[in-house]
């Protein structure tokens, strides 16, 4: 399991949340880089090499959907993990770019193990 | 000489006075006197008149008077110194003879004297007696009265007079206005003439005319009853006769200074003879004057009675002749009476009108009125249409007749046979005429006269009606209605171009008799074919109404609608099968029951509704919330006044109750879910904000925990990581309850009933933006096992979106159909179509167009069908043919998961 050399790029526009989500990422042992909007994302992501992108839904301008839409269009090998609010989503994620979504929450160990299994395969 | 030489010596000579002088000569032989005088006894004026002397006698002695002598004449007497011997016969004294003093005769002498003297005079009476008789044959003979006229008469007459009685002058004067009038001369000439008229009693003329009486003057220089200013010349003697018939005096005749004939001696006048030959003259010119008027009379009245007789035969050709049109009157009427069509009419009408054996008129044009257009139109001419014609086409018209005994048979037989439309007709056919104003056809149409131009009109009005005149080329025509009670129909202009018959009054009075009996006739068959056309089309109404009523009836008992029908009496007219079914009468006790019927619990319904009668309009109930029978309904009702047709009379109400209680409910429902909604979307909206932040609490509070060494730091710490968990379970939860899974309650349900519901939920509220909502059932009304509310939600949602794609009019259709395996349900809008590119991302959660909302309905239907039902949710949308979300949900759900 190589957790070195894995990029994770974290796409959420409240600060705290976007802090909390680096630190906790960042003690996995990942190199994680945060943005604060899709626009900023999609740039990073044309310019670096990142190994999994964290969305969050609700943000300005341009929605986690349509970043994860936009990613997928880059045809890059990017693993894309949507963070929601909602808890009901589960089965619309077969038709969407994401591979995986969780539920916000102040418990950061459910994300955690969402990103080893995605960065796994 | 012996005595019969004497004697025949006496009767040889042709005159009296020579006879007498003979005589005398005789006897003055026989006496030896030197002289002698003759007298001759005149009885009448008992004197002697001298009729022979042989020496001069004095003018005053010719006549003597008896009572002058102082003899009595019975024996011989001395006069004037002579020997006066009377001539007596048979006692009576005849004559006297005067002698020399001294001469004498004997007796026996005397008596031959007398007795030959006798036979002188009754000789010379029997002579002027026969002379008179011949004369009066004579005069007989002259007058012809046969072929001689009065005037003729009176101067033939006269001058027969004249000559008889040889007078020199002769006159005949005739009364004439109280005065006697000069007519006729013999013998005078104009010059000779004073006076040509003179009254009666002037002069001796007037004094005849007067008296009535003949008059012989002798010597009218003595006569005072002569005068002188009558004639230039002198009168002498003059015999004058009036000329009485019927004892009238018509006029007088005088004859005037007898000419000089045989006489010897004295100056003759007209004597006693002579009037009474002129008494007789004017006898006879009375009678011839008689004769000849009585002739002429008789032929007057003989021509007279020609006249008369012609007159009669006149008459009665006349009255023939009208005899003879009004029985082809009759004819024509009747033919008129078996013919339907209106065409057939005029044409028998009009061959009537020319037939030989009818009205014998040259031609006839038929000219119909249009009553819009206000003109006659000229329809159809009878007649030969040249004079080229004229011949062939009534010898073969006569021919024609002659084959039928009946007239009204030929007229009805003929009038199918003919066609007019060629010959004559072409010339006028399609004329137009006006009739307002016009000089003839005014008076024809609108005052329904008879106008019979003469030659006459024609010349001097001709101006006033040219048009009419060029196309008849004729001078003498009539105009005649067709009128009937009601109105006129037309007319009919009747001319003899070619025979110039003229047109006589008789004709037209018949002819206003044809042109009522022919109008009446017109108008009786077309108010026949009125009626059957009424009859007819009332029929046709009649059925139409039957079946319409039957329409009406069937909408009213189909309508979805509770319909109560009361008149003002408060008596039920009408009460539908809804009506049955909502309120639970039925119709059978309700109609013609009092709306006391209804019960109590109407009674403040009632009092609305004939509001109505003062109102008069209608008057509405919305969300009436009505409790009845221990139910409780929810009523939209509408009272409106019950009219009769084009009367403003109100009879009663109608009563609509339209039953929106299950909508009422419904929207109830909805409101709830709506507030609900609402509550959850805003709750839904605070807990998804808080969501962030307390994970961003939780989260760096965790951290914060991991590198805190103090204990009472992590005590602290713990707390708010509890404390924070508790909120995010608030917050889940809510999220959750706003979302309702909880409710999730599978029953078998009506597919139809769950659609239906939520389409009369919006239907008004679509309809008030100008968007028509439609459901179309399936007619198999399948039923299976569903989540209700969620079933519907999604309905909803497709419905509402539906409803926004539309931004204004249009049509939203909601079908349900099914097959074996599944249900499904479309629903259909003609808005903007979905762009191709958008098809799938629609059911992305959070994928909205809208600036509001969540953007989860589609996403919501899409996990309600097709996780909750197992069933599927797509879209075809293309601007052809629509939007058209369908909905498929397998009939058969095993709930456990395939």
């Amino acid at each position: 399991m190589k957790k070195e050399g894995k990029h994770i790029l974290v796409v959420e526009d409240e600060e705290p949340v976007r802090m909390l989500i680096k630190e906790e990422l960042e003690d996995e042992g990942y190199k994680v880089s945060a943005v604060k909007n899709g626009k900023e994302a999609l740039d990073f992501i044309s310019s670096q090499d990142v190994d999994l992108v964290t969305l969050d839904i609700e943000m300005p301008d341009m929605n986690g959907l349509e970043v994860a839409g936009k990613i997928r269009e880059m045809k890059k090998p990017i693993k894309i993990l949507i963070l929601t609010a909602y808890s009901h989503y589960k089965s619309d994620l077969s038709s969407w770019a994401a591979d995986d979504y969780i539920v916000k929450s102040s418990d950061m160990s459910e994300m955690k193990k969402k990103v080893k299994e995605l960065l796994e395969d | 000489m012996t005595n019969f030489e004497s004697l025949l010596k006496i009767f040889k000579e042709e005159n009296f006075e020579e006879r007498l002088r003979i005589l005398t000569d005789l006897v003055r032989e026989m006496s030896g006197s030197n002289s002698i005088c003759l007298y001759v006894y005149e009885e009448e004026h008992k004197q002697l008149r001298l009729m022979v002397s042989s020496y001069d006698v004095r003018q005053d002695a010719l006549k003597i008077k008896i009572d002058t002598l102082s003899s009595d004449l019975s024996s011989p007497f001395v006069y004037n110194g002579r020997n006066a011997i009377p001539i007596k016969y048979d006692g009576k004294v005849i004559g006297l003879i005067t002698l020399d003093p001294d001469k004498t005769i004997d007796n026996s002498t005397n008596l031959q004297i007398g007795t030959i003297l006798k036979i002188l005079l009754d000789y010379e009476k029997s002579r002027s007696t026969i002379s008179k008789l011949t004369a009066m044959e004579e005069l007989d003979k002259e007058i012809n009265v046969v072929n001689t006229g009065l005037d003729e008469l009176y101067q033939k007459v006269l001058n027969f007079a004249v000559r008889v009685l040889n007078a020199e002058r002769g006159t005949i004067w005739l009364i004439g206005d109280k005065e006697l009038v000069l007519s006729y001369t013999a013998g005078i000439s104009a010059n000779e003439i004073l006076k040509r008229r003179i009254e009666i009693g002037y002069g001796m003329i007037g004094w005849i005319a007067k008296a009535k009486e003949p008059l012989l003057s002798t010597s009218s220089k003595m006569d005072p009853r002569a005068t002188l200013d009558i004639f230039s010349f002198a009168i002498k003697s003059a015999v004058g006769v009036p000329i009485i018939r019927d004892n009238e005096l018509i006029g007088v005749m005088m004859l005037m200074n007898r000419k000089n004939t045989d006489f010897y001696r004295t100056y003759r006048h007209f004597d006693e003879f002579d009037l009474s030959l002129a008494v007789s003259i004017a006898n006879r010119l009375k009678m011839a004057i008689t004769q000849i008027e009585l002739y002429t009379r008789l032929e007057k009245e003989n021509e007279n009675l020609k006249e008369l007789q012609k007159q009669s035969e006149d008459y009665i050709n006349y009255q023939k002749e009208q005899v003879r049109l009004l029985n082809a009157l009759q004819k024509i009427l009747q033919a008129l009476r078996h013919t339907q069509d209106m065409r057939n009419i005029y044409k028998i009408v009009l061959i009537g009108l020319t037939s030989n054996s009818g009205f014998k008129f040259n031609r006839a044009l038929l000219l119909e009125k249009d009553e819009e257009a206000r003109v006659l139109v000229a329809k159809e001419w009878l007649g030969p249409a040249s004079e080229n014609e004229v011949t062939s086409a009534w010898q073969s018209a006569k021919a024609d007749e002659e084959k039928y005994a009946d007239f009204a048979h030929y007229l009805q037989e003929e009038a199918l046979r003919i066609d007019l439309s060629g010959g004559l007709t072409a010339y006028a056919r399609g004329k137009i005429f006006s009739y307002t104003g016009d000089y003839i056809f005014d008076r024809v149409i609108n005052r329904s006269r008879i106008v019979h131009v003469t030659p006459m009109l024609s010349a001097q009005r001709g101006e006033e009606f040219m048009e009419l005149l060029n196309l008849l080329g004729v001078k003498e025509f009539v105009c005649i209605p067709l009128v009937g009670r009601r109105d006129v129909y037309g007319a009919i202009i009747l001319d003899n171009k070619y025979t110039g018959t003229p047109i006589n009054d008789d004709m037209i009075d018949i002819l206003s008799i044809f042109s009522e009996s022919v109008g009446l006739t017109i108008e009786s068959l077309k108010s026949y074919a009125e009626l059957v056309e009424k009859t007819i089309s009332l029929e046709k109404q009649r059925i139409s109404a039957e079946y319409f009523k039957d329409f009406l009836q069937n909408i009213l008992e189909n309508l979805d609608v509770a319909i109560m029908v009361v008149n003002r009496e408060n008596k039920i007219l009408e009460w539908n099968k809804k009506s049955e079914e909502l309120f639970g009468f039925e119709k059978s006790k309700m109609i013609n029951s009092d709306t006391n019927i209804l019960g109590p619990e109407f009674a403040d319904i009632l009092t609305v509704a004939e509001k109505v009668y003062d109102a008069k309009e209608t008057i509405n109930l919305s969300d009436y919330h009505f409790t009845f029978n221990s139910k409780e309904y929810f009523l939209n009702m509408t009272f409106s006044p019950l009219k009769e047709q084009d009367v403003d009379v109100i009879t009663g109400y109608i009563a609509m109750f339209e039953d929106i209680t299950r909508r009422h409910m419904l929207e109830i429902e909805l409101r709830n879910r709506e507030r609900l909604a609402v509550l959850g979307e805003m709750s839904a909206k605070i807990a998804h904000e808080i969501r962030n932040p307390l994970s961003a609490i939780g989260g760096f509070a965790q951290r914060a925990k991991k590198i805190s060494n103090d204990e009472k730091l992590s005590k602290y710490i713990d707390i708010i990581l509890e404390e924070a968990k508790r909120l995010e379970m608030i917050v889940n939860q809510t999220l959750e309850f706003s979302r309702n899974d909880r409710n999730l309650n599978f029953t078998f349900s009506s597919l139809n009933q769950l659609v239906q519901d939520i389409v009369d939920l919006y239907f008004e509220k679509f309809q008030l933006q100008g968007v028509r909502l439609e459901f179309e059932k399936d007619p198999k009304d399948p039923s299976l096992k569903l989540e209700p509310n969620h079933f519907k939600e999604v309905i909803i949602n497709l419905v509402q979106n539906a409803f926004e794609a539309m931004k204004g009019d249009g049509v939203i259709k909601v079908k349900t159909y099914s097959d074996d395996k599944f249900v499904y349900v479309d629903v259909w809008n003609n808005g903007d179509p979905i762009p191709p590119d958008k098809i799938d991302v629609i059911f992305q959660p959070f994928y909205t167009t809208k600036t509001y909302g969540t953007g989860l309905g589609l996403a919501i239907c899409r996990k309600i069908v097709e996780d909750e039902h197992y069933g599927k949710i797509s879209v075809k949308s293309d601007k052809e043919s629509g939007t058209t979300f369908t909905v498929q949900i397998p009939k058969d759900i095993d709930l456990k998961e395939v």
